[in-house]
């Protein structure tokens, strides 16, 4: 009918002016999932004997976004160029984005505050998303939205920690990938109509790690308690400026916080700067950081 | 009496020449009784050919007029008087077209040479114009020639041509025209990674069955494309095309009254993305009536209604979730538009040197299960104060359903749940004609904006483009035009806006995002002698406000008076050697080129560096013959 009515109303010359339809082959779908790890979930006991849990646990993720890397995928399909507000605690599986592609493709994905238009997972409310879009500055980020935002309690020996940060960096993710076993995939093999999923863990456990990397780490609460008792106020709420005034040098030892970058002098430096980034597993290739404010970067 | 000497047609009044007219191209066409409305500006083709830096295309020059602020150099989509492109109503021979120009720089979208002129309504228009709060550009194509002649052209980028001739010794008439752009070709040389591709066609048959009664059908069209080629086939990044066939029956009951019936088809398809086409299959039928009850009377009348069937092809590939996706179902729904109206007007001589035009328009909008009615009242007048000397008043209250940010062919926004964008335009201003055919202008303007869908004008540097916001807003200026007729040996204009326009969104007043303070134009024309011509034309206009982008982040309000970007000139030249070949034809050598200065255009940002582009320069080298 419609190409009927195009070629009465346009004569001969619309029959061949008509915009093409698609050529392309149907593609392959690559949900993309976030989980839980067992801190979120259940909650953790440190190493420290600490009993650690997330009542909340907010990640703005998304722009999942299939690339293309040797000329072998088709990536022209669409990207879902949005994030999800996600509450970790709320369960697994939960989605991010559908990308679809076809062929060898890669994955990049993004860590980065809401907008206005995000996706509202379980358990997050309208009010959720604009607080993490209200730009505010620590001692990392002027006037930056919130990427990750948790709500902790931790108990030991009838002694409760409360601590609610906010990480105000965005995070690219390039080339993720997922463990298969004790293996990494990240190469994506998409074909025609086939259905993938990746699911990507979401580590609290992350936050309370005293190494960079999780092999060697120990999960620890101490120190962070000690910021609290030692360092700060002793209300029982621990915070990031807490954190820094704790310098690196008293609680780093040869088997704990000893992998710091030159320039971190203090906990709060080793948490923000180093184990934020962490949360997300993904696996990337590359990790490229930037202040979720407002400059486009 | 032919039908076309008394074919009263576009508030014009046409009485007096012949059908067979002889001209050759730099003549100048000037229909007998012709007048522009108060408050408008004529074009006419031949003098079109002399602005540099338009390539002899019509709707290209309107953008040297007063009133109208570019948005990027060269692009051929404007704001008039303050109202975004989107709320600028193109029409052709009296039909909606959802564009004038080809893609990106590119030509308009009929071939000039059946373009006898084009009229500039930047505000209070008759009211036979309506269903746009902005201005209108209204193009009036030639009159059915039964004698055979024809225009072509053969330049760099494009290639068109026109020809028409008569039948049944003339009782019929017969026009082709059309352009071909091998930008493709010429592209995929030198930027083997674009693929540019443009093309139209006008077809028109005329046939007089008495000395009262014509029919004819007019069908014109245009293809636009813009993609990347790559192994896998072709990704379209911009493609878009609308055809129109007007079928139209002209009754002459004297020389002093007429009518014409149409009923107009037209299909629009632009692609959105993931290879989904929006389309839009309309029906149109239009009567005007125009009669004239005395010396100083005049009645002008019409009806019209369309229906427009609004659709995007299936989804196929996108997650269901991508708010963008929804919002831009949300906005451009499938559904069926039906808009209905009425208009009446009178000219009226009410006393010697007073001719006032008071007039009223009426549409009802119906748009997925809602409705909106626009009463648009209109005034104008014209006090002639001596020979030489007249004050031009306009004002009129306009309508218009929501729009999209600019003319794009089958996306116009659905549902009328938030109203109509409303303008309320008054302008007044002094004619004055000086010595030796040289006129000048001073116009005041000021217009009202109510719930204009604007994203253009109100979004910061990461704007939500599909998002149903309405904004107030104003823009109040000052207009100058001092013109000798380019077809003199001497001859040139210069035109100067001085203007503000603002937007306020809830708590936020601010700047429109193409607010620019002054704009200026000037162009010379000078005839060499020996058939050379050379003219020069300079383009100046003040920078937009400095862009804050808010990165998705809840930001503070906007400043009143923000910071601005740097001004832009650029000047364009154009050269042209004529030879007369026999008694009517002729041929023309013509080189032309915009922005000779290489000018680049720098766009304010807020990121502390600032955005610059170019230099965008078009030249243009061609041949031109006509018979």
């Amino acid at each position: 009918m419609r190409r009927a009515f195009a070629i009465l109303a346009s004569g001969a010359f619309a029959a061949s002016g008509c915009l093409v339809n698609d050529p392309r082959p149907p593609p392959g779908s690559l949900l993309v999932t976030a989980s839980p790890d067992q801190a979120i979930a259940t909650g953790v006991v440190s190493d420290d004997g600490w009993a650690v849990e997330y009542p909340r646990f907010l990640v703005s993720l998304g722009n999942a976004s299939i690339e293309d890397e040797d000329g072998t995928c088709n990536h022209t399909y669409s990207d879902p160029t949005y994030q999800r507000v996600i509450d970790l605690s709320q369960g697994s599986g939960q989605k991010v984005n559908l990308a679809f592609g076809l062929g060898s493709c890669s994955l990049d994905l993004e860590l980065s505050s809401p907008r206005g238009d995000s996706v509202l997972g379980k358990g997050v409310s309208a009010e959720d998303r604009d607080f993490m879009r209200t730009p505010a500055s620590d001692d990392f980020v002027s006037d930056g939205g919130i990427s990750i935002h948790v709500v902790g309690r931790a108990t030991k020996a009838g002694v409760e920690k409360r601590f609610t940060w906010s990480y105000r960096f965005r995070v690219d993710y390039t080339t993720v990938g997922v463990s298969v076993g004790d293996q990494i995939a990240r190469g994506l093999e998409l074909e025609e109509d086939q259905r993938l999923t990746w699911d990507f863990p979401i580590r609290g456990a992350a936050l309370l790690w005293d190494h960079r990397e999780p092999s060697a780490a120990a999960l620890r609460f101490d120190a962070i308690a000690s910021a609290d008792d030692t360092y700060g106020d002793g209300n029982g709420d621990v915070t990031l400026a807490e954190l820094g005034a704790v310098p690196l040098a008293d609680i780093a030892a040869s088997d704990r916080y000893d992998d710091a970058a030159s320039d971190w002098l203090t906990l709060q430096d080793f948490v923000y700067a180093g184990l934020f980034r962490r949360v997300v597993d993904a696996n990337a290739l590359e990790e490229e950081v930037f202040p979720n404010d407002r400059n486009p970067h | 009496m032919r039908v076309t000497r008394a074919l009263v047609f576009f508030g014009l009044l046409v009485a007096g020449g012949p059908a067979r007219a002889q001209d050759s191209a730099p003549i100048e066409v000037v229909v007998e009784g012709e007048k522009s409305a108060p408050g408008a500006s004529a074009l006419t083709r031949a003098e079109v050919r002399q602005v540099p830096g338009a390539f002899g295309d019509p709707f290209r020059a309107i953008e040297a007029l007063p009133g109208v602020t570019p948005i990027v150099s060269g692009v051929p989509f404007f704001y008039v008087r303050g109202a975004p492109p989107g709320n600028v109503g193109y029409f052709l021979d009296g039909v909606r077209v959802p564009y004038l120009y080809h893609i990106g720089l590119g030509p308009s979208v009929v071939h000039p040479a059946i373009v006898q002129r084009v009229e500039f309504h930047p505000g209070g228009y008759p009211a036979r114009f309506g269903r746009f709060a902005g201005g209108i550009v209204s193009a009036e194509v030639t009159a059915p020639r039964d004698d055979w002649h024809g225009e072509g052209n053969v330049r760099l980028f494009d290639l068109g041509g026109v020809v028409e001739g008569g039948f049944a010794d003339g009782r019929g008439t017969v026009l082709l025209g059309g352009r071909y752009s091998y930008t493709g070709t010429i592209l995929s040389l030198l930027v083997p990674e674009i693929k540019l591709d443009y093309r139209d066609y006008q077809a028109r048959a005329s046939y007089d069955f008495g000395p009262r009664d014509r029919v004819s059908v007019f069908s014109f069209g245009a293809y636009d494309l813009l993609g990347e080629p790559k192994d896998r086939g072709l990704d379209i990044l911009f493609g878009s095309e609308f055809y129109r066939v007007d079928l139209r029956y002209d009754h002459v009951f004297s020389r002093d009254s007429a009518l014409r019936y149409a009923v107009t088809l037209g299909y629009d398809q632009t692609r959105l993305s993931e290879f989904r086409n929006g389309h839009d299959e309309m029906i149109g039928s239009r009567v005007e009536i125009v009669h004239r009850a005395s010396d100083d009377v005049t009645l002008r009348g019409g009806a019209d209604v369309t229906v427009d069937a609004f659709a995007a092809s299936d989804l196929e590939h996108e997650d269901p979730d991508n708010p963008e996706l929804a919002q831009r179902n949300a906005l451009f729904p499938e559904r069926r538009d039906i808009a209905f109206g009425g208009y009446a007007d009178v000219v009226a001589k009410v006393a010697r040197d007073v001719e006032v035009t008071p007039g009223l328009r009426i549409d009802l909008y119906a748009s997925g299960g809602t409705t909106a009615l626009g009463v648009d009242p209109r005034i104008s007048a014209v006090f002639r104060v001596s020979d030489d000397v007249r004050i031009v008043h306009a004002y009129g209250l306009v309508h218009q359903p929501p729009s999209f940010l600019g003319p794009i062919p089958g996306l116009v926004p659905g549902d009328l749940e938030n109203g109509l964008q409303t303008s309320l335009q008054s302008s007044a201003g002094v004619e004055v004609a000086l010595p030796d055919d040289v006129s000048a202008g001073v116009t005041f303007f000021h217009n009202a904006f109510f719930d204009l869908t604007d994203s253009l004008s109100i979004s910061s540097l990461d704007p939500d483009l599909t998002e149903d916001r309405r904004a107030q807003g104003y823009a109040v200026g000052m207009e100058l035009m001092l013109k000798r007729r380019l077809t003199r040996n001497l001859g040139g204009f210069v035109s100067y806006t001085l203007s503000r326009s603002m937007r306020s969104v809830g708590r936020e007043s601010f700047p429109s995002a193409f607010d620019r303070t002054h704009v200026a134009n000037a162009a010379i024309g000078y005839d060499l002698g020996r058939k050379w011509r050379a003219g020069t034309r300079a383009v100046f206009y003040t920078g937009t406000p400095k862009a804050y982008p808010a990165n998705g982040l809840i930001v503070p309000p906007r400043p009143k008076a923000p910071e601005r970007g740097p001004a832009f000139y650029r000047v364009d030249l154009r050269l042209e050697k004529r030879w007369q070949v026999g008694k009517q034809g002729w041929l023309s050598f013509v080189t032309e080129v915009m922005n000779a200065t290489l000018s680049k255009e720098t766009f304010a940002s807020g990121t502390g560096e600032d955005t610059t582009i170019g230099p965008v320069t078009i030249p243009s080298v061609g041949v031109e013959g006509g018979f």
